[in-house]
């Protein structure tokens, strides 16, 4: 896939991922793995940005095995961000569908 | 690549970030490698899934905002070395300087307290002499005023003794009475002139002295005042340099406070300058006129005038002889009376 399509939706995913449930670092890089082929190492960063932006909260929760871990919530202001975000790519993805259904009358 | 290497170097790439963030992040990635290794999956892969560490490290830096290339072009180590070494060198600097300039404000107070110390010596030297001197010509003027009327006693006795005397042995005495007299009062008279110039000196120099009084007072107070005045435009100088670089319109304000700063500092040291100018002429003035001048003469006058009393005393005792003698020569004269009768 191409890479720029990536990391448009990688936000939106991710997200989307933690309004589901409350996630920690591992899980959610598993998670965002089954929908898109993404580099682990891209995921952190883009947990920090939404966590000092306000849109996550963290917290340590203890795990069965090893250390604590630390979970992210989504915010009430996340999840405006979420609905804000869907709905961009509902019409962005109609505005491009509807393109590329205009252009089979030219085949 | 093992763990802590790669978390060495993503550290040292994320050098710029705060402390707090850098070991969030760090810790995030180690809790990931950890879970993986537990999975199942080599350290080396699970390190490799990352991708190249300087691409990771720029991705995460544009999450906070960063340009990457200021993580990697400054390499982590610089920044902290730079700020500890060079903030310890600077302190040190900050704090020879401090040193200095406080030995050479110590030096400088010293030295004007030095040079108050001298001037006060020298002023209460000066008022030492000056009372010395006027006390000194009192006490001659008193010893020449006994001495005289001492001698005035002794010349009124021998006129008493010689009143009788007819003959001219007693004119003769009686002369020489006139003598002592004479000279008794000659003694006097410059007792008299003496005291009078002395005293005329005394106010004279009484004069001079509160008249160079006022005039360091004067200068003094001049000194003073333009001082202050140059301290005021040096503050307003300060004020108004700062709000002209704030982009006020105080180019004038400026200039003219530098202005009144340098004038009123050099008028300062000018007033300054001639107080201790003029006592320094008036010290060598002194000295001079000590050295030479009328005290000399003074003290000469003072010498001629006490041979002139002892002469006198000296005087006195022929005179009291002549009085003892007077009544030996008023005895032939009581007996030829009684012949006669």
């Amino acid at each position: 896939m191409n890479p720029q399509f990536k990391k448009g939706v990688l936000e939106l995913i991710v997200l989307e991922c933690v309004r589901r449930k409350d996630r920690y670092g591992y899980e959610l890089v598993e998670e965002v793995s089954r929908v898109i082929d993404v580099n682990e190492g891209t995921i952190y960063p883009l947990l920090k940005r939404l966590t000092n932006e306000h849109y996550f909260e963290t917290y340590l929760r203890e795990s069965s095995e090893g250390p604590p871990r630390k979970y992210y919530h989504l915010t009430a202001a996340g999840i405006l961000y979420r609905d804000s975000l869907a709905e961009e790519w509902e019409e962005f993805q109609h505005q491009v569908s509807r393109f590329l259904e205009e252009g089979k009358e030219y085949e | 690549m093992s763990k802590e290497t790669f978390l060495k170097e993503l550290q040292q790439h994320l050098a710029v970030l705060e402390d707090q963030e850098q070991q969030d992040i760090l810790q995030e990635y180690s809790q990931h490698l950890d879970i993986k290794i537990q999975n199942g999956q080599k350290e080396e892969d699970a390190i490799r899934d990352f991708g190249p560490v300087k691409e990771l490290a720029a991705e995460i830096l544009e999450a906070y905002h960063v340009k990457p290339e200021f993580g990697e072009g400054r390499g982590g180590k610089r920044l902290p070395g730079l700020g500890s070494v060079n903030l310890k060198e600077g302190e040190r600097k900050l704090r020879l300087l401090g040193t200095s300039l406080r030995k050479k404000l110590a030096a400088f107070f010293r030295k004007i307290g030095k040079f108050f110390r001298k001037a006060g010596r020298g002023i209460r030297a000066l008022c030492r002499r000056f009372l010395k001197l006027f006390r000194r010509r009192e006490e001659v003027n008193k010893d020449d005023r006994v001495e005289g009327t001492a001698a005035g006693n002794a010349a009124a006795c021998a006129d008493a003794g010689g009143s009788g005397a007819r003959d001219d042995k007693g004119g003769r005495k009686m002369e020489m009475v006139y003598e002592g007299r004479t000279a008794g009062g000659r003694s006097f008279g410059m007792v008299l002139s003496g005291f009078c110039k002395g005293a005329v000196h005394g106010t004279g120099a009484l004069i001079f002295w509160c008249l160079r009084m006022l005039w360091n007072a004067f200068w003094l107070l001049m000194t003073v005042f333009a001082g202050c005045t140059a301290l005021l435009a040096l503050f307003g100088f300060g004020t108004f340099l700062v709000l002209m670089l704030q982009a006020y319109p105080l180019k004038g304000g400026v200039l003219v406070c530098l202005g009144g700063f340098l004038a009123g500092g050099s008028l300062a040291c000018l007033c300054f300058s001639l107080t201790r100018w003029k006592r320094q002429k008036e010290e060598e003035k002194y000295q001079a006129e000590k050295a030479s001048g009328r005290e000399t003469e003074w003290e000469a006058d003072l010498e001629a005038e006490v041979p002139e009393a002892e002469d006198l005393e000296a005087e006195a005792p022929e005179m009291e002889s002549l009085a003892a003698e007077a009544p030996e020569t008023e005895n032939p004269e009581t007996e030829e009376q009684e012949v006669e009768r």
